[in-house]
């Protein structure tokens, strides 16, 4: 029985406990950032139920750890039709908050984003049916069954709408063919694509997106306006100094200059309080917590296990990546939430499922 | 089984290996952007939270009080309650129920309402300035309906004594955009109260003190947190003027109802003693911030009540211009005992006829004769045997047709004619004519009534003229060390012709002549009286209008011979100088009075009874 002692999966011994550490310090991290940005505001209860929610995160991250991510695969069919009839049921039933359907109510006062976990369903049908990519020189018949599955889920987080949740879906699909041989006509093809479709694209963003991308753009321009928020980060920001001005003593945080600084401009928040001293400490986690799950990727024993690891890293790099730039005023305005730090229970669950099946990748990583 | 993932296992490790140098790029990307605001900045944006979460709330100083020559209080300083508001907590609908309350002109209200939206973030807005009794009650009673108004309580100006010299003070009022171009007001902040006219213009730096302010923090609502600083506000320093307000009241009292001024110098050193300009207006009504629509009633009013007309408007000088046309025939050894004039009511000069006021005429007269009854035609002769260029000489020796130097801003220097200007100015020779009609001082001559006082004093003194001035020497090098008092301006004049010219004027109100109604039985006074004419004669008669009446002048000093006071009274549409050689006998004799016993004139007006230390 040595062999098949061999090849059971050790939790203990083959958990990736450095990735877990890094998650850990950065929801901590995010979670002491809301308790300030929250202070004697109408938000104040954030904290109290974002600490439930990473407590459940990290049942969650265990579970899917112990969980073998090949049975989750086979029950990733399942999964598409259960989350493709929430989306559906989200846009029949669910009240409109800022006119946009997100949230299902679940009673008792707790809502639930369906798009966030459909994240983590497409990242497994693209794990489950994205074989091909792996494998031999990309061909059409790669792209099905995944990209309908893919485009069916996109489309009606589109039509809620919210265009930035569904475009933050689509790094599964680039990581995916970053990772296939591509002939390079494709290449043409695709850049043709988008030169035609951009412009078209533009026409049909809704007023309030253009004003975004408008309002990056010349942030002065509108003080009250979208630019205002901008604004407001980049003061946020830049009186953070070196050092910060230190925890629940930001002005722009405390004073609420800042807007949505428990939620989307959390990074802000902390930037002001910690400084650049403490976004380089939280920039360095995220930058560790990519490293150790390509690290999974590259010792995972197939491609699934590859293609979820890398899944989950191109969905936290442009997560990162986006947020990051939006609060340092590189990037437009986009309601993307900061992986683990930004308040808000659905994403904090899906991203910490996510990387606990990162960790039952990386537990079986010896195993047929 | 070696499957095809396995085949590819070495590109697909490059492409991970690449995936993390794209990770390693985001990552430097990022922290160069965060260095870029967090370290490149520098304190810009430290400076823009502060900016962001700290307001300021100006505080006034109480301005200096302004007290007469007797430091009795001009223009003091009282409380004011003021309504606030802040700019986010106030809505339309509800800023135009409290305006109603509050009684607010529909253009104020449009203006804060202009204020409200244009500020990004919340700032106060000053409904109401200084309440009265009835508003406050108002804000009391409804207290429930707007708990968002704040009052606030500050120094405000405050004009006593039934508003006594307000030409000469001035008042005070919000700093408007041009003022706030003028260099003196360099350091005043929009919507600051500063003096706007008068001494409290003139000295508004030594009065108006510094202000302090208030800062607090607020939240991005406007919500105050916390007073994080307070910075006092600097009193302002007080000012004593030369002014007698007991004096200035008088004069005023005599001016009520008619248009006019009147001037009284201390000739010996050119202190003010009392400007008094009608009708006035009440000062108080600027303190409070004027409303617009009150403003242009009174810029508009044809009675002109703003313009101090002491110095800011000018008259013909008509005959009280004699004793320096006689002075230069003095002087220039025409005008002796032999020198006399006949008459008939008139006299014909290069084909125009000129009249005498005296249409009878006054039949042969000498030089104390022609001044006493004021004999137009002795002195037609007097100046066509001059010609203009000594008339002009003289008027302008006496300091005619410039301004005195008072220390009060937008002086007018008036007018002095000479042959150059006439021939600049208006292209044509001088005619022989028009030397007649300057000599009774007609013609485009023109003077303030300071101008007048001022001129006559000087020669009064035997041709030393002083600066006038509203502060003395002491105060002013109080105000400035550096400071130093301005020479006066000297003339030699022979003392036998000077004598001539007071016997003159001694019997113009002693002597039997026209300005016997300034004759006082304690004290000698020596004067001119003057009819100006504003229109022709014909049409004055014939339009019958009250504004073509002429204007009456007299101008006068006591004791004749050591002068130490000299008045000018300008009456307009006055008829008959008269009324003017009245009131400076009224103010001559308070004066004396005042002279004799300055405690029991004092103690015996009811000024003096509020006190100068009220405030």
């Amino acid at each position: 029985m040595v062999g098949a002692r061999r090849v059971r999966p050790r939790f203990w011994a083959n958990s990736d406990w450095v990735l877990a550490a890094a998650m850990l310090a950065i929801a901590l991290l995010g979670l002491l950032q809301v308790y300030s940005a929250t202070l004697h505001s109408e938000h104040e209860g954030a904290f109290a139920r974002q600490g439930a929610w990473l407590m459940a995160g990290i049942v969650t991250f265990a579970a899917m750890s112990a969980a073998d991510y090949r049975s989750l695969l086979r029950l990733s069919p399942a999964l598409w039709a259960i989350v493709t009839l929430l989306l559906v049921s989200v846009l029949l039933f669910a009240e409109p908050v800022n006119g946009s359907r997100r949230w299902l109510r679940l009673g008792s006062g707790l809502h639930f984003q369906v798009s966030e976990f459909a994240k983590l369903v497409l990242l497994l049908v693209v794990a489950r049916f994205g074989k091909a990519f792996t494998t031999g020189t990309l061909h059409v018949r790669a792209f099905f069954p995944v990209v309908p599955l893919f485009l069916a889920v996109f489309v009606l987080v589109v039509l809620q709408p919210d265009l930035s949740t569904s475009l933050s879906m689509l790094p599964l699909l680039a990581v995916a063919l970053f990772l296939s041989k591509i002939p390079k006509r494709y290449f043409a093809v695709t850049g043709l694509a988008v030169l035609l479709l951009a412009p078209l694209a533009w026409s049909t963003l809704k007023p309030y997106q253009k004003d975004r991308i408008v309002g990056f753009l010349s942030p002065t321009d509108q003080p009250l306006g979208i630019g205002y928020q901008i604004l407001q980060s980049r003061i946020a920001v830049g009186a953070g100094g070196l050092w910060g001005q230190g925890f629940a003593q930001g002005s722009q945080t405390q004073l609420r200059f800042l807007p949505t600084a428990h939620t989307d401009f959390v990074l802000a928040s902390l930037a002001e309080e910690r400084g650049f001293a403490g976004v380089t400490v939280v920039l360095s986690l995220y930058l560790l917590l990519l490293v150790r799950i390509t690290e999974t990727a590259r010792t995972a024993r197939n491609p699934e296990g590859m293609l979820l690891a890398m899944g989950v890293a191109a969905l936290l790099l442009f997560h990162v990546l986006v947020n990051g730039g939006m609060v340092a005023n590189k990037l437009p305005v986009t309601g993307l939430p900061l992986p683990l730090m930004s308040y808000g229970g659905s994403s904090l669950l899906t991203t910490m499922a996510m990387l606990g099946v990162v960790n039952s990748v990386r537990i079986r990583r010896f195993v047929n | 089984m070696r499957s095809a993932f396995q085949g590819r296992r070495v590109a697909l490790e490059a492409r991970i290996v690449q995936f993390r140098l794209l990770s390693a790029c985001v990552f430097v990307a990022l922290l160069f952007a965060f260095w870029d605001i967090q370290i490149g900045g520098d304190d810009r944006y430290r400076a823009r939270a502060l900016d962001n979460s700290i307001r300021e709330r100006a505080t006034s100083a109480a301005r200096g009080v302004i007290h007469d020559r007797y430091r009795r209080a001009i223009a003091g300083s009282g409380l004011k309650m003021s309504a606030l508001v802040e700019s986010q907590d106030i809505t339309a609908t509800g800023l135009r129920a409290i305006a109603a309350g509050l009684k607010l002109d529909d253009e104020h209200v449009q203006g804060l309402l202009g204020d409200a939206s244009e500020l990004a973030v919340s700032r106060h807005l000053v409904l109401k300035e200084d309440l009265g009794p009835a508003d406050l009650a108002y804000l009391r009673a409804h207290r429930a309906e707007f708990p968002e108004i704040r009052l606030a309580e500050d120094p405000r100006r405050q004009y006593g004594h039934g508003q006594v010299a307000v030409h000469a003070a001035g008042y005070v009022g919000r700093a408007s955009r041009e003022d706030l171009n003028d260099r003196e007001f360099l350091l005043v902040d929009f919507g600051a109260d500063i003096g706007k006219t008068g001494i409290e213009r003139q000295y508004n730096s030594w009065l108006s003190g510094r202000d302090g302010s208030l800062q607090f923090l607020v939240d991005s609502r406007g919500s105050t947190l916390d007073t994080v600083g307070i910075v006092e506000p600097v009193p302002g320093r007080d000012v004593s003027l030369t002014i007698d307000v007991a004096l200035q009241a008088l004069a005023e009292l005599g001016l009520e109802g008619r248009k006019g001024a009147a001037v009284a110098l201390d000739p010996r050193n050119g202190d003010v003693l009392a400007m008094a300009s009608s009708p006035a207006f009440d000062p108080n009504r600027f303190v409070s911030g004027i409303s617009a629509r009150e403003w242009r009633t009174l810029n508009a009013d044809p009675d002109t009540p703003l313009l101090n007309r002491a110095i800011h408007g000018t008259w013909a000088m008509a005959s009280v211009f004699k004793p320096i046309v006689g002075l230069a025939g003095l002087e220039a050894g025409i005008v002796g005992p032999s020198f006399t004039a006949n008459c008939a009511g008139g006299l014909s000069v290069g084909g125009d006829y000129f009249g005498c006021w005296q249409r009878d005429g006054h039949g042969t007269v000498d030089f104390l004769r022609a001044m006493a009854v004021s004999c137009d035609v002795f002195f037609y002769h007097l100046g066509l045997a001059l010609g203009i260029e000594p008339i002009t000489r003289y008027a302008r020796m006496a300091g005619l047709g410039a301004r005195t130097g008072v220390d009060l801003p937008n002086e007018v220097p008036g007018m002095v004619p000479s042959e150059h200007w006439k021939v600049r100015r208006r292209l044509q020779p001088w005619r022989p004519g028009e030397t007649a009609v300057v000599s009774i001082g007609q013609g485009p001559m023109s003077v303030t009534p300071l101008q007048v006082a001022h001129a006559i004093g000087g020669l009064a003194m035997g041709g030393v003229w002083h600066r006038p001035r509203l502060v003395s020497e002491q105060q002013r090098r109080l105000m400035d060390p550096d400071w130093r008092p301005p020479a006066p301006r000297v003339r030699a004049i022979a003392p036998e012709h000077l004598s001539t010219l007071r016997r003159a004027m001694w019997a113009v109100v002693n002597g039997g002549g026209t300005g016997g109604a300034a004759r006082l039985a304690e004290i000698e006074v020596c004067g001119k009286t003057g009819t100006a004419q504003r229109v022709s004669n014909a049409l004055r008669l014939r339009s019958g209008r009250a504004d073509f009446e002429d204007d009456a002048w007299f101008v006068g000093f006591a004791p004749c011979e050591a002068p130490r006071i000299v008045v000018a009274v300008l009456i307009e549409n006055g008829q008959s100088s008269r009324l003017a050689a009245e009131m400076a006998r009224a103010i001559l004799e308070f004066w004396q009075r005042g002279q004799a016993s300055p405690g029991g004139r004092l103690a015996g007006t009811t000024l003096a009874s509020s006190g100068g230390d009220q405030w």
